[in-house]
């Protein structure tokens, strides 16, 4: 028989000083695996095991064993050895049967020690000291399972752990990215500086409003970058303040626009931050005003001279009364005359205010529009006759070539009767006695559009000066004396036809032969 | 006694009628130009003893007939005084420079223009510039 020598049923002391050895084997192996199945340790645990339920079949097959063994050695003095060779095979068979019997059972026994709580690590070995006795190997070895266990547990929940962590740093790195791009992507300008002075983060507008790459300027002190003072030095005094303070806002300009630069602090400090000196860091935003600073300068100029403009006629007004007031008018054909200047100065404020009203309101898109299909020839001829007293005294002819009635245009009545005197005023004003003024109405079919243009033969305007005629406020000098303006009438036409109508106006002349103005309008759809 | 030759030069014909007019009936000889071209011809043939002009007017303004006056030999101590509807943006420096005797801001009073006219050309009281705007002109400040 070549297996492993089966013990007898008592023990001896060899034997109980091997399987220690065994478990001492097992005790200072303190990774605590449980790979220690010596032989050894599976008989010695059945021999001196408890009787647990779960050990009844192994014991069986042992008990089969050992009867087959008395039984062959009954026999081997028989001349049948065949039976002694049954005996021989049946009792491996049944030792085999109960070691796999065993280690099964053992198997899941430790699965269950194991949920029990961890014992104080690595003391098997005070243990082994205290006995050589079975209770204290069985502790040991026990022990030993149960710490591997742990082990294994524990490596188990870090290894989860770990994943959960992977995964959160991976969700935050992609929500960071995504905060960046959206940083990246915003129009104006943005720069963050932190507690040093450097450049932490920059967006494509910063980079190509200042001519940098953040990647390779990352980290580089502003300074390096930013080469005007103006801007470095708020930003430097932004930082240094008190990280509670509130933004600070200011103007510069850079390029050629104007930009408004905010900094804010960045409240709260990062592991950057140098908590003595309480500087921080601090985020720049610049976005470009130029055309609100334009549109505002325009608007201030525009109030400027439009007071300048008002002055004058009310100087007239205030002298004439004045004189009058003092008894300086003499016969009644001066006073008359006085009367008549202060009338007419009155007069012409009036209508300044009312051009300036006009014309502010349609720039801001606050003026009251009522469009209709009219007929426009109706209201040039209205324009016509209202303006005939004045061409009269003038001794101007005035004369008209009006379109059959069936023509007509989306228009506000008001608005385009106020274009077509505007230009028959003008027309008038600038012709001399004598000469003549025109209007005349052309249907343009093909482009589904109708032009009007008033035709004068009077003093011309300069070439160098035509760009400018549709200015406010702009009068042409060299026809300074020969009528009085208020420089705004033809921006109001140009704003009424264009803006309002969405037709278009063009002047043409010739100094000394006459003007024409022409506006061309769409026709209303028949 | 030969009569005080003004001259007064202003784009605004109303203007220049009433200031005409004003001076008329004060006593002066006035000549009157319609813009500085005219004026500084005017000037140069008639001498006049003081120079009433308005500011902002097509071709030659009032201060460039001032720096004219300043660079003649004979005429350099003429009196001017401006008539401008900006008269409170004009810096004291400016004045001094182009030695304007006063400024008169629109719309004035012609009485206070004769008054101030009077005490120029009296040579009793210069009155500064400052006074004159603030004596005529309309709230400033």
């Amino acid at each position: 028989m070549t297996e492993p020598a089966l013990k007898p049923w008592s023990q001896t002391d060899d034997e109980s000083m091997e399987v220690d050895g065994a478990v001492d084997e097992a005790a200072t192996d303190r990774s605590g695996s449980s790979a220690s199945w010596s032989v050894a340790g599976f008989f010695s645990d059945m021999m001196r095991g408890p009787a647990g339920s779960s050990k009844w079949s192994s014991m069986g097959f042992l008990a089969v064993a050992g009867f087959l063994a008395i039984l062959g050695a009954a026999q081997s003095s028989a001349a049948d050895r065949s039976t002694a060779w049954g005996c021989a095979i049946g009792i491996v068979v049944s030792l085999a049967a109960a070691a796999a019997t065993t280690a099964w059972r053992h198997r899941d026994d430790e699965l269950m020690d194991g949920k029990k709580p961890r014992r104080a690590g690595g003391r098997l070995g005070t243990e082994r000291s205290d006995s050589a006795s079975s209770g204290a190997t069985r502790a040991a070895w026990e022990d030993a399972e149960t710490h591997a266990v742990n082990a294994h547990h524990q490596l188990a929940e870090l290894s989860e752990l770990h994943r959960q962590l992977t995964m959160e740093a991976k969700l935050a790195g992609i929500r960071r990215d995504q905060t960046e791009e959206i940083l990246r992507a915003l129009s104006e300008p943005l720069l963050a500086v932190d507690a040093f002075n450097q450049i932490v983060f920059a967006n494509s507008a910063a980079e190509r409003l200042f001519d940098f790459q953040f990647d390779l300027a990352r980290r580089s002190p502003l300074d390096a970058v930013i080469k005007d003072a103006g801007i470095v030095q708020p930003i430097r005094s932004a930082r240094e303040a008190d990280a509670r303070a509130a933004r600070r806002r200011s103007e510069h300009d850079i390029g050629g626009a104007v930009y408004a630069m905010t900094v804010a602090p960045l409240g709260q400090s990062s592991p950057g931050d140098c908590e003595e000196t309480q500087r921080h860091g601090v985020v720049v935003l610049f976005r470009d005003v130029t055309k609100e600073r334009l549109a505002a300068r325009q608007k201030s100029e525009f109030v400027a001279h439009a007071a300048h403009e008002l002055r004058t006629p009310l100087t007239s007004i205030r002298a004439y009364v004045e004189m009058l007031l003092d008894g300086e008018a003499g016969d009644a054909g001066t006073q008359k005359e006085y009367f008549e200047v202060i009338q007419s100065s009155a007069e012409r404020l009036g209508r300044m205010i009312d051009n300036m009203l006009n014309i502010s309101r349609i720039e801001a898109g606050t003026v009251r529009i009522h469009k209709e299909p009219v007929a426009l020839s109706m209201i040039a001829r209205e324009a016509v006759d209202t303006l005939r007293p004045q061409a009269q005294s003038k001794g101007v002819e005035l004369t008209s070539e009006l379109t059959p009635v069936m023509y007509r245009v989306n228009a506000d009545r008001d608005l385009m009767h106020e274009a077509i005197q505007n230009l028959l005023s003008n027309a008038i004003k600038y012709t001399p006695e004598g000469q003549k003024v025109h209007l005349k109405m052309t249907p343009l079919e093909s482009e589904r559009r109708i032009r009007v243009e008033v035709i004068d033969t009077g003093v011309g305007i300069p070439e160098e000066d035509l760009p400018r005629m549709f200015e406010k406020f702009f009068r042409v000098e060299a026809n300074n004396k020969m009528a009085k303006g208020t420089g705004l009438g033809l921006n109001l036409v140009k704003q009424i036809v264009e803006v309002i109508h969405g037709g278009q106006l063009t002047v043409a002349s010739t100094v000394g032969k006459g003007s024409t103005f022409a506006m061309t309008l769409p026709l209303a759809p028949s | 006694m030969p009569q005080v030759r003004i001259l007064v030069c202003d784009d605004d014909a109303h203007i220049l009628h009433v200031v005409a007019t004003k001076l008329r009936n004060g006593g002066f000889e006035v000549i009157t130009a319609a813009d500085g071209e005219e004026a500084w011809e005017a000037i140069v043939d008639n001498a006049p003893q003081l120079i009433i002009t308005d500011y902002q007017m097509p071709g030659l303004s009032g201060l460039e007939i001032c720096a004219k006056l300043r660079a003649h030999p004979e005429l350099r101590q003429v009196p001017v005084i401006l008539l401008t509807a900006r008269g409170y943006t004009l810096d004291d420096a400016k004045l001094r420079e182009s030695k304007i005797s006063g400024v008169m801001v629109k719309p004035f009073s012609p009485r206070d223009l004769l008054r101030n006219v009077r005490e120029i050309l009296d040579g009793s009281k210069a009155p500064s510039p400052q006074t004159m705007a603030v004596a005529s002109g309309p709230v400033q400040k």
